[in-house]
This record gives C-alpha cells, sequence and structure tokens, in this order.
C-alpha cells in the first residue's frame, strides 16, 4: 500500500504523461474548491487584522475630529483618502508572501505536492485567491471610506478632485495606487516563490518598491525640466507604466519559479540572490551535509571549542540565526538615514523654501523607511526562534527566560544607537545650517530619533511576540507602528497627556514580552497568552491618558438640581425679542477724510441735541438700547444724565437758552424716565438689558447720593428713584428669569445648530452677550489648552452651564467678604474679560488699551445693592455726601 | 541523525575526556567587544537623552522665566503688597476718585469720542492733491495767524484740526465745562485712587483716557490759537500730569506723553511761552527718557501674549524645546516687536526735537545770535539731542537757520508734530 502510494507520489513530481494529464486534470477539479478554500482560510487572519486595524484608526481619526469639531464638509480631505488607500496597500504587501510564505514554513508545500494536484493548479488557485483578496480588502476600504465620509456629512465621491496637481488626495492618483497594491501583491508571491524565508520575501518589496518609484522620479525629472504641471503628469504617467511592467513581470516570475519548485524535476535555483539570501536563517541545501564522516569532524571540532557561558552561547546562535537579516536591514536603514540626514531641518522652523527636491519631496519617504526597518529588526527578533520551534529548544533545556530575552534584543539595540549615531555623524558633516548643528540642536535630533526608534522597536518586538507567523507579524507591526504614531498624537493632542509620560506604553511593550517569555519560549500561544499581552499594552497606553481622563472626569458643570430651576423658569416665561423688529438708529459716525468733518460734526452735535431730547420727552425704551448697543447701549443714557446734571450745578447750558428751572424740570423729566426704563428693561426677562437696567440703576443711585442733588431731583422724582432702588426682590427674579432664558435657550439653539434667530436676527448667543465672552470660562484652572483638544472641546461645551452655575450661587451669598470672593472667583474665571472694577462705578474705569468689553452679570451681588436697599430706608432724611467707592 | 553519526559524536566525547582537554567555561573575545561596544552605546544614549531631558527641563524653566520676567518688569511694585487694596491704598489718592469716575462716565459716550476722532481725522494719502477742496474754507485761527498754526493749512496734507479751526473752537466751546474740570483733576501728578476687584496679580490697572487726552489737547489748540498764554501753561501742565495720574506701575513715569510734545511746538511756533515756561519744559523733557522701561515692559509682555496665544493655538502638550522654538521663531518674525522698535525711535526722536529746538532757543535767548551749529549750543553748556544723524541744523544766514527733524516714515500721527521748524533773528 504504502509502496504504492510512494510511486504515485513520485509520479506526480515527474513530468506527465498525456494520460497522466487527463488523471491529474480529473483530480484538480475535485481539488480547486478545497484547495481555494484552503488559501481563504489562509489569508484570513491577515483580511481581519489589516481590516480590524484600519477600522479602529478610522473610528480613532473620527473621534478625534469630532471632539474637535472638524467632523464637517470642510474638513474631509486628504487623511481620509490616505487611510483608505493605505489599507490595501498594506494588505497586499503582505498576502502575496503570506499564501506561499506560509506553505514554505510550515513545510505544507511538500505535503501539497503529494497530492494529485497539477503544480500549475496549486500556483494558479494562489493567484486567484490573492487577487480576489485584493479585490475583496480594496472594496471593504472603499466602504469604511465610505461611512467616513457620511460621518462628515459628505457623499465621498462628489468630493473628489480630478486634477493632476500631485497631491495624495487626487483622484487620477487612485490607479497609481491600485497598481501599488497590484505590484506589492504580485511582488510578495514571486520573492515568497524564489526565497525560502517569507521574511526575505518581504524585505525584498521594500527595495523594488522604492526602486519603481525612484526610477520614475529621476526619469521624469531627466526628461522633463518644465512646469511642475507637466511634471506632475510625467511622473504619474512613468510612475503607472513602470509599475505594470513590475507587475507583468513579476506575474511572469512568480509563475515560472513557482512551476520549478514545484516541478518534481525542479530545484530551488533563484540566481545569486536565489542562492545566498536563503541562507538568512539556515544553510542552503548545497550546504547540508550528509557524509557521517563531516558531521563527526565537526562534532569532534565543536566539542574541542572552548566552552562559553550560556549568555555567549545564546549571543552566538542569535547571531548566527539573524545575522543577514541584521546586515539587509542594517544597510538599508542606514543608506536611507544617510540621505534622509538633512531633515528636518529644523523642527520649528519654515525652511521649505530653502530644502531641496529631494529633501522635501524624498527623504521624507527615506525617513519613514528607516523607521520601518527598525519596526522589521523588532519583529525579526522573535520571528528567528519561531521557526521549525527553535524557541522550545531553550524552553527544554531550562534557559533562562531573562537572558534569552536580553539576547533577543541586544544586537538590534545597539543597531539603533548606531543608526543614531551615523545619522548625527550625518548631520554634522553635511552641508547644513549652522543652527541645526550646535550640540544641542543634534542632541535633542538625535535622542528624538533614538526614542523615536525604541518605540518603534518596541511595537515591532511586540507584535512579534504573540503573532507566529512572520508574514503576517511583518504586516501587522507596521499597522501598529503606525496606529502608535496615532496613538501618540491621540494622547498628546486631544487628551493633554504630558510628553514626558509619552514612552510609557513603548517600555510596557518591552516589559510585555520580557515577563511573557516563558510562556513564549513553551509555545503556549492560547487566548490567556494573548490576552496578558493585550492587557500589558493597554495598561501601557491607559497611564499617559489618566491625567486627561482624571480632569475630564473631575471638570465642573452645572448641577442638576440648577438646571431643573433655570428650566422651570425659563418655561413659565416668553423669551423676550419674538416681538423685536431691529430698527434703525441714527447714531454719531466718524469720517474717514478731513473733507466730510465738517458736515459730520455738524451731524454729530445735532443728533446729540435731538437724542438729549428724546431722553427727556418720550425717554428710550428697550428697543432703543438694545439698538444703540453698539454704541455704548446705556452708557449714552447715563452720560447725558450726567452732563445734564453737571450743567444744572454749574448753571452753563449747553444750549445757551434754557433757563435753571427748565433744565431742572428737564433732568427731573430724564431721571422718571430712566425710573420708567429700568423697570422696562428687567421686565424684558433678556440677560444683556437686565445688566444694562443695572447699570441705569447705579447711575441713578449716584445721583441720589450726590451732594446736594436731592433737591434738584425734587422730593417726589427722588423717593420714585429710591423706591425702584429698594426694589431688590424684583430685580433678582428679573435676573433668574434672564439667566434661565439665557442659558435654556443657548442650549437649545447649540442642540439645533441655530446660533442667530431667524425671525428677528438678534445675535442670540448667551442672552444678548457674544458666546466667546464665555468660552474660556475657566480655562485659566487648566482644564483644557489649545484647540482640538477633548478637554478644551468639553470644558468650552461647559463653560457658560459652570458661568451659570457661578452667578446662580452669588445670588445666594449675602455676606459682602463671600459675595466680593465669589466675584473675584467668576472675574477671575472670565481671563481677560474679567471685570477690572467693583460695581459701585459707572462701566468700567480701568482698562489698559481697550474699551470696555461688557461681560453678563457683572454687577450682581455688588455692594452698591445694600447701598441702595439702604437708602430706601432713609427716605426721610437728608443722604449723605456720596462715599468712596472701595476696593472688593 | 543516523547511526553513523551517534557512533561519531559517543567515540569523539570519550576522546577528550580521556585527553582531558577540555577547557573551562570562558567569555569569548568577540563577546568581550560586544560588551565594550555597548557601554559606548550605553554611555552614548545616556548621554543623548540626558542631554535631551536638560533640554527639555531648560526650556521649560526659560518658559516659565518669560513669565516671571513680565511679573518682576511690569508687575514688580505689587510684589511688596499683599493686595491691591494695600498697593492702591499706599500710593494712591482718594481725593478726587468720585469725580475721575463721573468724568470717565461722562465722556465714556460715544459722541466724544466721535467728534474728536472727526477732528483728529488724518488726511487721504492716496487722492490726488487738491482733489478734497472743492470748496475750501479759510482756516484761520482767531486770535492771529501763529507761524505753526494756520499756516500752511491750506495744504490737502493737514490733519482735521489744522484744518478747520473752528470746529475746534466750537467744540472746546461745548466742552469748556468738561475742560476746566479736567484742568482741576490735572493739577499735579498724584496717582488716583481707583477701585479694583482684587484679583491679585491678575488685577487690571490704568485708565482708559484717549478721549480726555483728546480733549485737552484740542483745548490747548485752542488756547494757543487765542494766545491764551496762562491757558497754554495751564493745559500743557494737565497734559503731563495726566499722563502720569494713572500710571500706578510707573512704565511711563519719565516719559514725555506725544501730544506734549505736539503742544510745546505748537506753542514754541505761536511764540507764545516765555523765559520762564521754556525752562520749565526744558528742565521736564530733559530729565524724561522715551520710555525704556515701557519698551521693556511691551517688549515681554508680548512675549508672553504671544506664548499665551501659541499655547492657545498648539494643541495639547508640546515639547517645551519645541515651543520655545517656535515661540522664538515668532519672536523673529514677530511685527509687533517691529513696531515696539519703531515707536520707542519715533520717540526718541520726538523728545530730541524738542529738546534741541528749545536748546537752539536758550542759546538764542543767551547769545542773541543763531549758532553756528549744534556743536556750539552743547560747548556753551546746554544739552542738544543725543543722536544728531536724526537731526540737522542748517543755518542758511546769520538770521535764518532751520532745524529739520528726520522722522522718516516712522510713525504718521494725528498730532503732526511739524518736521521743520525755522528760527529767525529780528
Amino acid at each position: 500500500m504504502s509502496t504504492q502510494r510512494v510511486t504515485q507520489v513520485g509520479r506526480s513530481f515527474g513530468p506527465a504523461s498525456n494520460g497522466e494529464e487527463s488523471v491529474i486534470g480529473s483530480a484538480n477539479k475535485y481539488w480547486t474548491a478545497s484547495l481555494l478554500w484552503k488559501e481563504v482560510k489562509q489569508s484570513l487572519p491577515l483580511i481581519t487584522m489589516v481590516l480590524a486595524g484600519g477600522i479602529l484608526l478610522t473610528v480613532l481619526v473620527l473621534m478625534f475630529e469630532a471632539f474637535g469639531g472638524k467632523l464637517t464638509a470642510s474638513n474631509w480631505d486628504r487623511g481620509n483618502w490616505m487611510m483608505f488607500v493605505a489599507i490595501p496597500i498594506f494588505f497586499a504587501t503582505g498576502i502575496g508572501v503570506l499564501l506561499v510564505g506560509n506553505e514554505k514554513e510550515h513545510r505544507t508545500l511538500q505535503w501539497l505536492q503529494t497530492l494529485p494536484i497539477s503544480s500549475r493548479a496549486i500556483a494558479w488557485n494562489k493567484i486567484v485567491a490573492m487577487v480576489f483578496a485584493l479585490i475583496f480588502v480594496w472594496i471593504c476600504a472603499f466602504l469604511i471610506w465610505i461611512v467616513a465620509g457620511f460621518c462628515h456629512g459628505v457623499w465621498p465621491l462628489s468630493y473628489m478632485s480630478s486634477r493632476v496637481d500631485g497631491s495624495a488626495s487626487d483622484v487620477t492618483l487612485l490607479w497609481n495606487y491600485l497598481l501599488v497594491s497590484a505590484f506589492l501583491a504580485f511582488g510578495g508571491l514571486a520573492y515568497a516563490w524564489r526565497f525560502q524565508s517569507s521574511l526575505v520575501a518581504l524585505v525584498m518589496l521594500v527595495p523594488s518598491a522604492l526602486l519603481v518609484w525612484v526610477v520614475s522620479y529621476y526619469l521624469s525629472d531627466f526628461v522633463d525640466k518644465g512646469s511642475s504641471f507637466s511634471r506632475n503628469i510625467m511622473e504619474t504617467g512613468t510612475y503607472r507604466v513602470l509599475l505594470l511592467v513590475g507587475t507583468v513581470y513579476f506575474a511572469i516570475d512568480g509563475w515560472r519559479v513557482s512551476q520549478r519548485q514545484l516541478h518534481a524535476q525542479g530545484g530551488a535555483s533563484g540566481g545569486v540572490l536565489g542562492t545566498w539570501l536563503p541562507t538568512a536563517w539556515g544553510r542552503s541545501a548545497s550546504e547540508r551535509v550528509s557524509d557521517a564522516e563531516t558531521i563527526r569532524e565537526r562534532g569532534i571540532a565543536a566539542l574541542n571549542r572552548e566552552v562559553v557561558s550560556p549568555l555567549a552561547g545564546m549571543m552566538w546562535q542569535t547571531l548566527v540565526q539573524n545575522r543577514w537579516w541584521w546586515i539587509v536591514s542594517f544597510s538599508f536603514a542606514a543608506i536611507c538615514t544617510g540621505l534622509s540626514a538633512g531633515i528636518p531641518r529644523s523642527l520649528v522652523g519654515d525652511y521649505e523654501s530653502s530644502i531641496s527636491r529631494f529633501e522635501e519631496q524624498i527623504a521624507p519617504v527615506l525617513l519613514y523607511g528607516v523607521m520601518v526597518a527598525i519596526c522589521w529588526l523588532g519583529v525579526v527578533s522573535y520571528q528567528g526562534d519561531n521557526i521549525r520551534e527553535r524557541a522550545r529548544f531553550y524552553s527544554d533545556r531550562g534557559v533562562s527566560p531573562r537572558w534569552l530575552w536580553v539576547t533577543r534584543h541586544w544586537i538590534p539595540l545597539l543597531l539603533i544607537v548606531a543608526l543614531t549615531l551615523l545619522r548625527t555623524m550625518a548631520r554634522v558633516g553635511g552641508k547644513f545650517p549652522a543652527e541645526i548643528q550646535t550640540s544641542g540642536a543634534l542632541a535633542l535630533d538625535a535622542s528624538l530619533f533614538l526614542i523615536a526608534g525604541l518605540a518603534v522597536y518596541s511595537v515591532g518586538q511586540w507584535t512579534s511576540h504573540w503573532l507566529n507567523s512572520p508574514v503576517i507579524a511583518i504586516v501587522i507591526g507596521t499597522v501598529c507602528a503606525n496606529a502608535m504614531l496615532f496613538y501618540c498624537l491621540f494622547a498628546s493632542i486631544p487628551m493633554e497627556a504630558p510628553w514626558w509620560m509619552l514612552p510609557i506604553p513603548f517600555a510596557f511593550m518591552f516589559a510585555a514580552t520580557a515577563w511573557l517569555m516563558q510562556d513564549w519560549m513553551e509555545r503556549r500561544f492560547d487566548w490567556k497568552f494573548k490576552a496578558k499581552h493585550a492587557a500589558f499594552a493597554m495598561l501601557g497606553m491607559l497611564i499617559p491618558l489618566l491625567p486627561g481622563l482624571q480632569k475630564l472626569a473631575s471638570m465642573p458643570n452645572i448641577s442638576r438640581s440648577t438646571y431643573t430651576e433655570l428650566e422651570e423658569l425659563a418655561k413659565s416665561t416668553a423669551p423676550w425679542g419674538g416681538e423685536y423688529v431691529r430698527r434703525y438708529l441714527p447714531m454719531y459716525e466718524v469720517s474717514d477724510t478731513p473733507l466730510n468733518v465738517p458736515s459730520l460734526y455738524a451731524m454729530n452735535a445735532e443728533l446729540r441735541r435731538k437724542t438729549r431730547t428724546e431722553m427727556i420727552q418720550s425717554g428710550w425704551g428697550a428697543t432703543d438700547v438694545w439698538a444703540l448697543q453698539s454704541h455704548g447701549g446705556i452708557g449714552l443714557l447715563v452720560s447725558e444724565l450726567i452732563a445734564l446734571r453737571g450743567t444744572l450745578e454749574t448753571g452753563e447750558s449747553i444750549d445757551s437758552i434754557a433757563t435753571p428751572e427748565t433744565l431742572r424740570k428737564q433732568y427731573q423729566a430724564m431721571l422718571t424716565n430712566c425710573a420708567k426704563l429700568v423697570r422696562e428693561l428687567r421686565g424684558t426677562g433678556f440677560l444683556f438689558l437686565c445688566d444694562q437696567a443695572e447699570e441705569l440703576e447705579i447711575a441713578l443711585l449716584n445721583e441720589c447720593r450726590h451732594a446736594g442733588n436731592r433737591e434738584r431731583m425734587g422730593e417726589l422724582v427722588y423717593s420714585q428713584v429710591v423706591r425702584l432702588l429698594g426694589e431688590s426682590d424684583m430685580r433678582d427674579r428679573a435676573r433668574k428669569v434672564a439667566l434661565a432664558a439665557a442659558y435654556i435657550e443657548q442650549g437649545r439653539q447649540e442642540r439645533t445648530l441655530v446660533t442667530v434667530r431667524s425671525n428677528a436676527g438678534i445675535p442670540y448667543e448667551f442672552g444678548g452677550y457674544p458666546s466667546y465672552l464665555l468660552s474660556d470660562y475657566g480655562a485659566s484652572e487648566g482644564y483644557g489648552n489649545g484647540p482640538a483638544t477633548f478637554l478644551a472641546t468639553l470644558r468650552m461645551r461647559r463653560a457658560s452651564g459652570v458661568f451659570t452655575q457661578d452667578v446662580w450661587d452669588l445670588l445666594k451669598l449675602e455676606d459682602r467678604k463671600q459675595r466680593h470672593a465669589a466675584r473675584a472667583a467668576i472675574s477671575n474665571r472670565l481671563g481677560s474679560y474679567g471685570y477690572a472694577n467693583p460695581s459701585d462705578v459707572y462701566g468700567e474705569v480701568t482698562q489698559i488699551g481697550q474699551e470696555y468689553v461688557g461681560v453678563p452679570c457683572r454687577l450682581w451681588r455688588g455692594d452698591w445693592e445694600n447701598v441702595a436697599r439702604e437708602l430706601g430706608a432713609t427716605l426721610d432724611v437728608q443722604p449723605k455726601k456720596v462715599s468712596e467707592v472701595e476696593n472688593e | 541523525m543516523n547511526s553513523a553519526s551517534n557512533q561519531g559524536m559517543t567515540s569523539t566525547s570519550a576522546e577528550i575526556a580521556r585527553n582531558g582537554s577540555r577547557s573551562r567555561v570562558g567569555t569569548p573575545s568577540w563577546m568581550w567587544l560586544l560588551y565594550v561596544l555597548s557601554a559606548i552605546a550605553l554611555i552614548l544614549s545616556g548621554v543623548w537623552v540626558t542631554r535631551f531631558l536638560q533640554g527639555e527641563f531648560e526650556a521649560q524653566r526659560i518658559l516659565a522665566s518669560y513669565q516671571r520676567e513680565v511679573d518682576t518688569t511690569v508687575l514688580g511694585p505689587l510684589s511688596e503688597e499683599d493686595t491691591i487694596t494695600q498697593f492702591m491704598q499706599k500710593r494712591t489718592s482718594n481725593k478726587d476718585t468720585q469725580a475721575w469716575i463721573e468724568l470717565n462716565a461722562e465722556l465714556r459716550s460715544s459722541y466724544f469720542k466721535t467728534q474728536i476722532r472727526n477732528l483728529m481725522t488724518l488726511p487721504d494719502t492716496d487722492k490726488p492733491v487738491g482733489s478734497e477742496f472743492q470748496n475750501p474754507e479759510r482756516p484761520v485761527h482767531e486770535g492771529g495767524t501763529t507761524e505753526g498754526v494756520g499756516q500752511d493749512v491750506v495744504k490737502p496734507t493737514q490733519v482735521a484740526w489744522k484744518l478747520y479751526p473752528e470746529l475746534v473752537r466750537k467744540f472746546v466751546l461745548e466742552n469748556e465745562a468738561l475742560l476746566r474740570r479736567v484742568e482741576q483733576l490735572c493739577e499735579d501728578d498724584t496717582l488716583v485712587y481707583l477701585p479694583v476687584v482684587d484679583r491679585g496679580r491678575n488685577s487690571m490697572f490704568g485708565y482708559f483716557n484717549e478721549n480726555c487726552r483728546g480733549l485737552l489737547f484740542l483745548g490747548l489748540v485752542q488756547a494757543i490759537a487765542d494766545r491764551n498764554e496762562e491757558l497754554v501753561s495751564k493745559r500743557l501742565r494737565a497734559m503731563d500730569h495726566l499722563s502720569h495720574k494713572f500710571d500706578y506701575l510707573g512704565l511711563g513715569k519719565a516719559a514725555i506723553a506725544q501730544e506734549l510734545i505736539a503742544g510745546l511746538h505748537l506753542a514754541l511756533d505761536a511764540g507764545i511761552l516765555s523765559q520762564e515756561e521754556r525752562d520749565y519744559w526744558d528742565g521736564r523733557v530733559s530729565e524724561s527718557d522715551s520710555g525704556e522701561l515701557y519698551e521693556k515692559a511691551a517688549r515681554q509682555s508680548r512675549r508672553v501674549m504671544d506664548l499665551e496665544r501659541l499655547l492657545m493655538q498648539v494643541p495639547g502638550n508640546m515639547l517645551p524645546s519645541l515651543l520655545l522654538g517656535v515661540l522664538n521663531e515668532s519672536d523673529k518674525r514677530n511685527l509687533g516687536n517691529a513696531r515696539v522698535d519703531t515707536f520707542r525711535v519715533y520717540r526718541e526722536r520726538l523728545r530730541e526735537s524738542i529738546q534741541t529746538r528749545l536748546a537752539i532757543l536758550k542759546f538764542i535767548e543767551r547769545t542773541k545770535r543763531l549758532p553756528m551749529d549744534l556743536a556750539e549750543v552743547s560747548e556753551v553748556g546746554i544739552p542738544v539731542a543725543a543722536d544728531l544723524k536724526a537731526i540737522q541744523y542748517v543755518r542758511t544766514d546769520e538770521k535764518h537757520a532751520t532745524l529739520t527733524s528726520n522722522f522718516g516714515s516712522l510713525y504718521e500721527d494725528e498730532y503732526q508734530i511739524p518736521k521743520f521748524v525755522s528760527f529767525e533773528i529780528p
């Protein structure tokens, strides 16, 4: 039975006769579905991981944008496009190598060869599986992109640029990316057939891809010296042609080599590369010893060698195991490091004009290539021991896991330091600006490079530890390294993590592999092992976020009870403004040329006379105050009131025709109108106007307290005004209603994304005040720096609520000291918009460089309220001379 | 492994054991080399990382020191006091507080601001000469023309207050009472107590007195036109005192106000400053500086403002060294600093122009002749301007000379301080 089988198998390796071909042909049909299913299962982990990574990254980016308020159509740009094309390209890098490399790694290719399937069918099924998997991933990536577009509120296809301007989001470049993915997939497949080691195949993809890119770049540079537009067309065209040629070449070469390898009489011959590169992790087939004598001699020689310490032994083993890989990676990284040493010229300056086109376009890719090579160094640290379960050898012999861990990283870490040194030397020796060649700048650059290198390496080695397949580890390691870059941006920008905490996750990744070395050596790749790895990584990534999370949790907000009270109050009153029609009131005008000065001067003087007459005769209404808010609002009225009283005091009239008695009557009329206006303003329930009413009340209070003014005012008017000032309960009631209306209405408008009331055109942001006044409320207390951070966004969203809570609480305070402290605290939280003077003065007198910008509730619970109340109690006695106002 | 090789191995072991040639466990030389290389790499990495951390902490220290600099320079006097109340109570007088508050409330009206701005309107520079004078009014100050006031007013490059003296007169007349109150309140330069919300070092200082300054300046122009020497003297002093009344931090203690220099030039053009007055102002100008402390404070607070703005613009936490780099880069390119520089040079030249003019007048007073050059003026012990490149004195003959102040195109202001001054010996 077994002899018969061996014969059959032996026959399948040899050249098939016609009859045998038909047998194999029918067998092929039988096996095709199973073969395809096997290929699908083989590529499933990579598909899953790449898509999961892509979805996670997309969600992260969307969250990033959402919290930064950038999840809008205007921000739908290059970043999202790059995400779309990156997913299939990462997949394409691994799929070709995976389909063949895995078979070689697990020696299932030999088993396949024993089956009655033609070598053509084996190779063809792999190509079919690869192409369909790639198409599937492209479709998935496209769907992810479409969903991301919907999240931005756009239909992505209508937002694509069709210009050939060289920008990465250019839709015409989609063909480039499609071709790149095909090139990488076929290239990977061809190299995987050619080389014994799948890692070598993966590595070979890097120079091949770079070669095509650089050749097309320089070819177009050589051919075209014209405008950048035609240059871009040249570059794109050349690149596409070379990619196509490369893809076809790899398809043919891959097919040819596969047939040769799968063929019974074919040998693993891949030319020069094919002979020396497979030795990366073992000897080539031709060097395999079979002669017993030779083995004996070697054994004697080995036993005669000096016996070394376990550490040296393990070092020697890893050195021999990984030397080719290290040489290739280091050489590639070193060349890229040397070429990219010129960037960045400065981490802060704008040197775009002074750097060459090479440094602008090629060097960043090379620098990225350095980091990819370092990441792969990390991946290789454990993959060498995965091959044929070499790690178990150590485990079986009780080798210390710690020392094994040390020996796996010793050389790669030295190589990273060497790369840093190389970069520093290149920067010292290159023709660069002196400012990047200072010792400080060099040390900063070297440190950042070293830290970045170590971080990337840590991700590579961590991924390699829990992924047994070198191909998947290489692809996922690279994806993880890119994801960690996003994580660092996420931690430092939206979460405001301190810069010195960012290395923590990477340290945890090192710690994870060191801690789990015993499990790894014993090959316990169960879910517990992976869960432990995940726990280490999650914990490491969580720690830098803790300060931000703690701040998010402790960030103040309006209390539930206050909100309920405000809601009830707001429901009980109709908001002011529904009946309002904005009217144009002529106001004083400034000339922009000397020519118009006389006419404008006269017009302003006439307008002042009219305004004053109006103030005396009919008085102002709430709508007048609102209409003139940008010209000073109630301040205009107060100014005229003081001016009229001054004229009464000195007896000098502006009009020079009015008698003192007429002036007195005018003054009294103006005061009566003011009292009426205060009540009207309070009744609006509109915060801005209520505050204006209080400004007027303070002016009236000062008039009442002014020496000798009671007589000028007349007893009737005086008592009217004093009674008005004594209405503390009504004032407080008006305040509460206005505050409730302002806060609840603002919340409603935020929810409906309406900032301007359509029926009246009032910029109703916070009771008539612009919302920017409150947007920085509390920023000085360390909650949120800069834009686009979660903390700042949340603080800004809560700012008006916290302000509302603070002024609501202020209304409950009666004690002078407590009131002063609370007012100072509110003023501090308002930052540069905080009020400078206590409430007793008219408006603000202390200002630096600019005129006063009013803030809501500025006068609440100022000392003037007590004075006003006391004044009400002394209606029957003569008022004392006005006392000085004091600091708060 | 086949049986032949097993056999070979066994015999080899026996052979070695027989010979007793098995060496002791040791460290091979390449391992020593590795140790050495590793030690070098470790030292090198340590140096880099230490240098990096040092750099970051140093940058953090520098950033903090910027804030402290402002505290010590601008808010220096505050450090002696616990509260703003104490600070105010020690240095200020509350005699006129209520009057100042009321004056502010009255002048706060946009009417004053608009009318003062109208009278300070600068001419259009891009309009063709003469196009704006379709119906030119005769701009002559009542009380007679003077050398500076009303002489070259028909030129289209004049500011509105020079073009329309009757409007100035109308404005001053209309606000006579206010002007008197300002003069009264500015009889001395005692600091005025203003009530503030005590926010510690964040408390705000200063007084927004632009309207008050404009009112006084226009009052001075009218007083000069009226040739009222007493009023001119009073208003000049009021202008000087006003600039110190609210200077709580002493930033402009020694600096002389721009409008005051303009006023002095106008008064000298009109020839209504007595010898005594000229001596007084000569002394006052000589003891003044160009506001160096103010300039220093402005520069430092600008840097802090830049830093604060930067922190608002740069999201999240950035490496301190990068933040410092960005700040220094923006500091280098900061137009604000250039403006501070320009303004300092301008103020310096303004001060020197009036100082030289007063010095030449003193020389003429003493010697009854025109000096040959500025060196001759300083030879007789009269201090002249330090920067003689910016000031040119040309004696055309025994009776005529001109003094040209080169302000360049540094600043265009609404006071239109004369660039050319002529001297004449009767």
